[in-house]
């Protein structure tokens, strides 16, 4: 179910990610045209969610740092309208588990960054296993995301922007099955993940080693 | 926010800390000047020299190499000690986040920054921002550790949590250095190497 502010917002900061990047868009019709499924993707920008939302759809609750949701009363006012779940990230969490939960039942999407943060350095880091249990426990088809050239455009640890060449790619939905109990789910654990990461490597394709400069 | 905070040291020749302002930085040692320019990291060897392209991900892997923020808080003695002064705030409550009647969460609400200095050690983390705003915690201790693009976050016993933003120093460096120094504490109390540090820290798969 899209809400009207969802899709006011879908559409005015669909502009705005053209504005900033040269975005392309690869892959969405692997993104199911109804009924529940989680949407995983890498996180290297803030960039990222603008990018990800506005090209697909279907409605996704993401997953965001409770912190965004205290930085001011604009966005405190906005997130809850583009959908986002808070996710307090200094302990576990399990009202933002039921909401994001809640909103498969509903039919909706679920969005997870697996990282549970953005790449400092612009490579793929270690996913947060919270996500990946909750991606076991609900059974429902996941979709890779990935996005690259986001880095290049806005990396975490500075204020300016560059017009980059951005490229999202929506990849083929992941069936894991339901694993009910929490035995099954950690057993699944580490298998899942690699099916993860290795979903997520393929649709970045190869990124070219540069040699260390000697000066030679 | 700067490019110093990815990279606080060389990752030519492990000098530490680099110099830098906004989106460059140079080294005080070898010379070599980094900046970011049209999206790109580009480097010079000497400044104002030919320029390469390098990734990120290469200038913190031999950031890492050269022994990462461990180094500079190694004293002769081989004992570690290090500290930086900061805005320190502590978690005075929690509020719920509503929409349309139904609750999707909760957020923190820091309390105002005080002015004051952290300082780790291999054992324990010392927090002094006056008054009743100090302790000490082990490291053994700590509930999860995160930092974002300006502070580090600390989760305490007792369901306190405490937040820095450095004056001068970057969030990165403290990020790596609190994972590496609970990283040693679990392995010297023997329980475990961590896999991970938020929302709580967690040992083996
Ligand atoms: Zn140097």
């Amino acid at each position: 179910m899209v809400s009207g502010w969802y899709a006011f917002f879908r559409v005015a900061l669909r502009w705005i990610g053209r504005v900033l990047t040269r975005c392309r868009v690869s892959g969405r019709s692997h993104i199911p045209r109804e009924g529940p499924f989680i949407l995983v993707a890498n996180h290297e920008s803030i960039l990222d969610p603008l990018l990800i939302q506005t090209n697909c759809r279907r409605t996704v609750h993401f997953f965001a740092k409770s912190t965004q949701f205290g930085a001011n009363a604009v966005f405190r006012w906005f997130l809850p309208r583009v959908a986002a779940i808070p996710a307090r990230r200094y302990r576990v969490d399990p009202q933002s588990v039921r909401t994001a939960l809640r909103a498969l039942e509903r039919g909706d999407g679920v969005g997870i960054y697996l990282e549970g943060e953005r790449s400092w350095e612009g490579a793929l880091r270690p996913f947060r296993r919270g996500s990946i249990r909750l991606i076991l426990k609900a059974g429902v088809p996941v979709v890779p995301c990935h996005v690259s050239g986001t880095y290049d455009a806005w990396p975490r640890w500075t204020r300016s922007r560059w017009r980059s060449t951005v490229h999202v790619r929506y990849g083929e939905p992941l069936h894991f099955g339901v694993h009910e109990t929490r035995g099954a789910r950690e057993s699944a654990l580490e298998p899942a993940a690699d099916r993860l990461r290795q979903a997520l490597l393929a649709l970045a394709g190869e990124r070219p080693d540069r040699p260390w400069p000697t000066g030679a | 926010m700067a490019l110093i905070d990815l990279c606080y040291r060389c990752p030519q020749c492990g000098h530490d800390p680099m110099d830098g302002e906004g989106d460059a930085v140079w080294c005080a040692s070898c010379g070599i000047w980094i900046e970011r320019s049209r999206g790109r990291l580009l480097l010079s060897l000497t400044e104002g020299d030919q320029q390469f392209d390098v990734s990120a991900a290469d200038l913190c892997r031999r950031i890492d190499e050269h022994g990462g923020p461990i180094t500079r808080a190694t004293r002769d003695d081989g004992t570690l000690e290090y500290s930086a002064r900061a805005r320190i705030s502590w978690r005075v409550s929690e509020q719920a986040v509503r929409y349309r009647g139904v609750l999707r969460g909760f957020v923190e609400s820091m309390g105002p920054p005080a002015p004051g200095t952290v300082t780790v050690d291999r054992d324990r983390v010392h927090v002094d921002a006056g008054g009743r705003h100090a302790g000490s915690w082990r490291h053994l201790d700590l509930g999860a550790v995160q930092a974002s693009s300006s502070s580090l976050q600390l989760s305490l016993p007792d369901d306190q949590l405490v937040q820095f933003r450095f004056e001068d120093d970057s969030p990165r460096r403290w990020e790596t250095l609190m994972r590496r120094l609970i990283t040693d504490a679990y392995e010297r109390a023997g329980r475990g190497g961590v896999v991970e540090f938020q929302p709580r820290i967690v040992t083996g798969w």
